[in-house]
């Protein structure tokens, strides 16, 4: 997909990263626009491994990136200035309070000490550490740390966020939340952000745009409602409850060549995949056929799990 | 007109995720930023404040401060002899050449008081502060945090070297201060004075460079702090032992100055003129100083440089 230049906050060319024996990255090109992007893959499927090289964590093998129109190995330290990033796995200082590692990490992206302290105070207040930001990061629960975890991330008010696996361990209150603050980071806050999870409910609940990763390539790079509703070819189709023709119905379409599944929702409802793709004719022809009355007949939507679960095979 | 009454409320109204949406403290910042250059500073500010809330280093500062009461009571002692001899009456005082040298040997024990007393504190606040330091942000996943923002390896180095030697710093800093204060009231000059103090900031700088290199080049090879301390208190001690050992060998008493303790009070020997080596052996003690200064930077950073933040 190319998007305008403004639009782009990251592009990636041929993008890849080799370890001993192992391709985390092959020639990923992506391009990520503003608004709140999912980068989605099953676990080792290299997400981590990208959002290292574009900060600059993990040198890349060959190819280019592109931060906010920077190219992070020649300027590395301009790009980290104006990105956050919120790692999976626990990121803190022994013997810090949560305010002193938000104000640490404020005042290392370039703030004044006192502006520091006021912005830390102020993040952790809008992540919901209300009291306990005066206790040590290492005795908190896991829901507190990923919190702390994200107020240090934006403390220094960042143009992109890279939020990696940010509702991992939580409960589904604190996940509630968690995303919450994710769509008003980017509603309220002008905050492009980009979330790497394979939690494909939270990407739904958040995201508008999709790439996803798998083997270490980009198996899909495009708008959440275009994914979705691509469809599997399949249809939708409710008749008139006449229980009696139900069976005929079934028998018309499997002689036409179509596979028919009930599904659990409503009686008289099935979902149908004709012999000839995106041809519906046969299932008007069975309906003519078992004398049913075809109340609605649409090609069907997949869920995220289905599109996703097709994309990877 | 509308007839329609406005429903009452059945529930209360959702309550927000906390902080969610009604915090309106969490603002676009529009202020000034400063340089990335001021990084390491501020690595080491808030590493010496974490590291104060620490026993260990606490009871190390207390033990440092309990020796330099010690050391300026008995050098006070030592250096008012002269005068409590001549006033007396049982022999005679000293002559102004005599004076003079017990003057000169004075503005010495400044220097060679304050490397030994602090000797072990500083030893104990290093080995607490810097030998774990890389090893515990490594363990607590520090380096994405750090390399996450813009500092580079080589600022972050600097600031683990400052924060790492920051309070025996300032310990040495504040008994070489008092001793110097001490020596001016009992008969030095304030040159004099100011020599032995800058001397003596000379030995303390060497010293703690050397000692905090090394500590971090440890420290960088492993995840444990334990294991890191370990190895920087035998490379301490054991280089200590052995290079005085060896030195006792006939021909060969520059050995005692080349181990990473000792390195530091033979370079500042030579630049005082005090030192006993002559020849290509007065070169040992900067070569030692060299070598494990120098090459503990050069580890660590090797170490930095390759430590690829890979742990998800």
């Amino acid at each position: 997909m190319v998007l305008a230049s403004a639009a782009v906050k990251l592009r990636v060319r041929s993008l890849s990263r080799r370890y001993e024996g192992v391709t985390a990255l092959d020639d990923v090109s992506v391009e990520i626009p503003e608004g709140r992007t999912a980068l989605l893959g099953p676990n080792g499927a290299g997400k981590s491994t990208l959002l290292k090289c574009v900060l600059g964590l993990v040198r890349p093998t060959s190819g280019d990136i592109e931060v906010l129109g920077i190219d992070p190995r020649r300027d590395p330290l301009g790009v980290r200035a104006r990105i956050g990033y919120m790692p999976e796995d626990d990121a803190h200082l022994p013997d810090l309070t949560a305010v002193e590692l938000c104000a640490y990490g404020a005042e290392l992206a370039g703030l004044p000490p006192r502006e520091a302290i006021d912005r830390a105070h102020a993040a952790l207040f809008y992540v919901g550490l209300d009291d306990k930001r005066y206790m040590p990061v290492q005795g908190y629960s896991t829901g507190l740390r990923q919190r702390t975890k994200l107020a240090a991330a934006i403390v220094h008010d960042p143009e992109l966020l890279f939020l990696d696996e940010p509702t991992n361990g939580l409960d589904p209150a604190s996940r509630e939340e968690m995303l919450s603050l994710i769509a008003d980071l980017r509603d309220r806050r002008g905050c492009s952000v980009v979330l790497s999870t394979h939690l494909l409910a939270d990407v739904e609940r958040v995201c508008d745009h999709v790439v996803v990763l798998a083997a270490g390539r980009v198996v899909a790079d495009a708008p959440l409602a275009e994914v979705l509703g691509r469809g599997d070819g399949r249809y939708l189709v409710r008749v008139k409850p006449v229980a009696e023709r139900f069976a005929a119905f079934e028998r018309a379409l499997r002689d036409l060549g179509c596979t028919a599944e009930p599904t659990a929702e409503a009686r008289g409802e099935w979902v149908v995949r004709p012999g000839v793709a995106d041809d519906p004719a046969p299932i008007w022809e069975a309906a003519l056929r078992a004398d049913v009355q075809v109340r609605h007949l649409a090609l069907r939507k997949a869920s995220l799990d289905e599109a996703f679960l097709r994309m990877l095979a | 007109m509308p007839t329609t009454p406005t429903p009452a409320p059945t529930a209360a109204a959702p309550k927000s995720p906390a902080g969610a949406v009604y915090s309106l403290a969490y603002t676009r910042y529009t202020g000034r930023r400063r340089s990335p250059a001021f990084a390491p500073l501020v690595i080491a500010r808030y590493a010496l404040m974490a590291q104060l809330r620490q026993r260990g280093v606490k009871v190390a500062l207390l033990l440092g401060v309990l020796l330099l009461t010690v050391c300026a009571a008995g050098l006070g002692f030592s250096w008012s002899l002269p005068s409590m001899i001549a006033g007396s009456g049982f022999g005679r005082g000293p002559d102004a050449a005599e004076l003079a040298a017990m003057i000169r040997e004075g503005e010495s024990d400044v220097v060679t008081w304050t490397l030994r007393a602090q000797l072990l504190p500083t030893f104990l606040l290093v080995l607490w502060c810097g030998a774990g330091a890389i090893s515990a942000d490594l363990m607590a996943g520090a380096f994405q945090f750090h390399f996450s923002r813009p500092v580079s390896p080589g600022r972050y180095l600097a600031g683990r070297v400052l924060s790492s030697s920051g309070w025996a710093l300032a310990l040495s800093a504040g008994t070489l201060t008092v001793l110097s204060i001490e020596r001016l009231a009992f008969g030095s000059t304030p040159l004099g004075a100011a020599r032995a103090f800058g001397l003596g900031a000379v030995a303390v700088l060497l010293s703690l460079s050397s000692l905090s290199a090394a500590a971090l080049a440890v420290s960088s090879i492993t995840r444990r702090k334990g294991l890191a301390q370990a190895l920087f208190a035998a490379v301490a001690l054991a280089g200590w032992v052995l290079a005085r050992s060896l030195s006792l060998a006939p021909h060969e008493p520059w050995l005692k100055s080349i181990d990473l303790l000792s390195c530091a009070d033979g370079v500042v020997a030579q630049i005082a003129g005090t030192s006993r080596l002559t020849g290509a052996y007065a070169a040992a003690p900067v070569l030692a100083w060299l070598a494990w200064t120098g090459g503990s930077l050069a580890l660590a950073t090797w170490q930095l440089s390759r430590a690829e933040v890979n742990r998800g």
